[in-house]
Formats: C-alpha cells, sequence, structure tokens
C-alpha cells in the first residue's frame, strides 16, 4: 500500500510538472523480485488514487525478468526461478542481479485539455 | 470545437521510491560525516529483536556510546523494556501508527535534538513485518535480519527480498531448536539459495549462546 501511494504522489507530481490534467494511464516496470506482487499492487494502485487525479487510471505494469551475472557460464543469464537464484543453464550461483529488482515509474499519460477545459471522453471509454 | 485528441505521454522514468531513498542517502551522509554506525534490525513480529537488544546492549554499553529507535504500530514497551535493560543508553519509541515500516522521514524525525557525533553506534528496530520494510531505505549502514527457531525453515523462501535486503541472519531462540525441531541446516540452504553468501549466526537471548561472537560482529 505504501509503495503504491509513492505511486500516485509521483505520478500526480508528473503531472503537475507538465501543467496538470487528468491522469488517464500510469506506466510502471516491476521487477520480478522486487518484492512487490503485481496483482496486490494494481489493487492497492486503484485504492491509493481515489479522489485525485490518478482515480481511474489504467494501471500498467510491466513485468521485469530477473537477470543476473553467472560466473560459471561468463554471461547474464536467468535464474532457476524467481526466487531461486542459481543459473538456469550451469546451476552455480548467480552474482550481481542485472535487473528484477525494479519499481519505476516509466510514463504516464495525460488526457488532453480542449478548449473549453473539459477533458476528451476518448481515453475515459478506453 | 476540435476532435477529442490522444492522450498526451509523459516520459517520467523515476524510481517509486526516489524520495525515500534521497532521504536515506542524505542520512547516511550525517552518520557518516558523524562517526555513528547504524545497524537496523529487521524480523517478523515477536522473533527476538527486542530481546536481542536487551542481551546486547548491556554487554556494549560499558564500550560503546548507544542509543536504539524502536519502531511499533502502537505501545511505547519496547523502549521501556530497552530502558529497563540498559539505562545508559537512550531509548525513543517511534509509534508508527498505521504504517507497517518505518522510513527514512521517521527515522530523521526521531533523531532531533540527539548528537549523533555523541555515539558511536545507533540500533534502529525496524516494525515486525518481513514484507514492507525491504523496500524501505532507512541510511543504516548494516541490516540484520532475524529468523526465529519457533518460525520454521522456510521463512527466507517465502520473503525473499527481506534476506536478499540484510547483510547478516541471527537465528534466533536457538534454545528452543530441539523442542520445536528447527532444522538450521535446512533454513541456512534456504537463506544461501536467496541470498548466496550470506553469514549466518546463531544465537540465544535468553541462554546467551552465540552473544558473544555477536558483539564481536560490531566491531568487523
Amino acid at each position: 500500500m505504501a509503495v503504491a501511494m509513492a505511486v500516485v504522489e509521483g505520478a500526480l507530481a508528473a503531472a503537475e510538472r507538465e501543467g496538470g490534467g487528468k491522469i488517464a494511464a500510469v506506466h510502471l516496470r516491476i521487477g520480478a523480485v522486487s518484492g512487490v506482487d503485481r496483482e496486490a499492487l494494481a489493487l492497492a494502485l486503484s485504492v491509493a488514487a481515489e479522489g485525485t487525479g490518478a482515480a481511474g487510471a489504467n494501471w500498467l505494469l510491466t513485468a521485469v525478468a530477473a537477470r543476473a551475472w553467472c560466473g560459471g557460464c561468463g554471461a547474464v543469464r536467468e535464474p532457476v526461478a524467481d526466487y531461486d537464484l542459481r543459473c538456469g543453464d550451469c546451476g552455480a550461483w548467480l552474482e550481481a542481479l542485472r535487473t528484477g529488482r525494479e519499481l519505476e515509474l516509466t510514463a504516464i499519460e495525460l488526457e488532453v485539455r480542449q478548449a473549453g477545459g473539459a477533458a476528451t471522453a476518448e481515453t475515459e471509454a478506453a | 470545437m476540435s476532435e477529442a485528441a490522444a492522450p498526451r505521454i509523459v516520459a517520467v522514468r523515476e524510481r517509486i521510491l526516489k524520495a525515500n531513498d534521497l532521504r536515506a542517502r542524505r542520512l547516511r551522509a550525517r552518520f557518516q560525516a558523524a562517526g555513528t554506525g547504524v545497524i537496523s534490525l529487521v524480523s517478523s513480529p515477536g522473533a527476538g529483536k527486542t530481546a536481542l537488544l536487551e542481551a546486547l546492549l548491556p554487554r556494549m554499553a560499558e564500550r560503546y556510546r548507544m542509543a536504539v529507535l524502536v519502531g511499533d504500530l502502537a505501545t511505547e514497551n519496547d523502549a521501556e523494556r530497552l530502558r529497563r535493560a540498559a539505562p545508559a543508553v537512550p531509548a525513543r519509541q517511534i509509534a508508527t501508527g498505521t504504517v507497517c515500516h518505518l522510513d527514512a522521514a521517521m527515522v530523521e524525525r526521531a533523531l532531533e535534538g540527539w548528537a549523533l557525533a555523541a555515539l558511536d553506534w545507533l540500533w534502529i528496530e525496524n516494525v515486525g513485518n518481513l514484507v514492507c520494510p525491504a523496500a524501505y531505505d532507512l541510511g543504516e549502514q548494516r541490516r540484520w535480519v532475524l529468523l526465529s527457531a519457533t518460525e520454521g525453515e522456510d521463512k527466507p523462501s517465502k520473503y525473499p527480498a527481506i534476506f536478499q535486503g540484510a547483510d547478516l541472519t541471527l537465528f534466533t531462540k536457538m534454545d528452543l531448536a530441539g523442542a520445536v525441531g528447527f532444522d538450521a541446516a535446512a533454513a541456512r540452504a534456504n537463506v544461501q539459495a536467496v541470498r548466496p553468501g550470506m553469514r549466518v549466526l546463531e544465537i540465544s537471548a535468553r541462554s546467551g549462546a552465540g552473544m558473544d561472537g555477536l558483539a564481536a560482529e560490531i566491531g568487523r
């Protein structure tokens, strides 16, 4: 929930920098070993956004697979499983994670205001 | 009027916990400038964080100037326990209300009025929780994760993020290991699976087993 609140705050701050407006969608990258469950986060986001300019936004969560350096293979490999950090190819313990711990707000989509100041209906119908 | 326009996409690309990370970085710089070592403790509720400090602080109080911050949703109970165990060590409770973890801002506020330069070590006991504290940097230099014998061997497999973010694992309540059938070797293997190379110490705050080794750990 605290992560969701940080996402909403970040999205609102970004919208503010762009001159404000209702947020239609928020793009996030969530690593497979970030400790955040994507389904739980999606639910928490819709709750955290209630009553803000991000209420009703589409939450677009992209999963990022875990990949780490394998000393055995001398290459970046994927682990056996998300939380079993042995090399999927040779079974050696993997070293530093290159990807998989991401919790990133990558982009927001703002509804474009018309001359009258009303938000467009197109994205709300989407 | 113009036709309905497509939404405008704005690239943001920022880390979600950036504000906390920045604050934690500032705290870490302050601790370093003051020469204060900071160790935080994380575990599930009841794994023995407070008991560990009750046993450890009196062993260290003659050699080091220390202070403790202890986080809980409510009550002053843990801070009071620590004051009784080590009266010379100031202990402050951080009541988080509904928040299930400490963050860098709470630590920053709780430090107000303490002269860090007068402290060799600051202990931070996080809220008992194996999930949320993993995501929040508090500016500490070391993080110890506790796993009590009564919790079973598979906690590292179930809650890997908290183990991956820690520097040392402590198996606590080892005086009960036989009674509850705790398989320390299996638990060590589970720790290694999620955090290769992590060191593990086995202790009992009640019997004192392993406590001298842990006190020596401070000097590392």
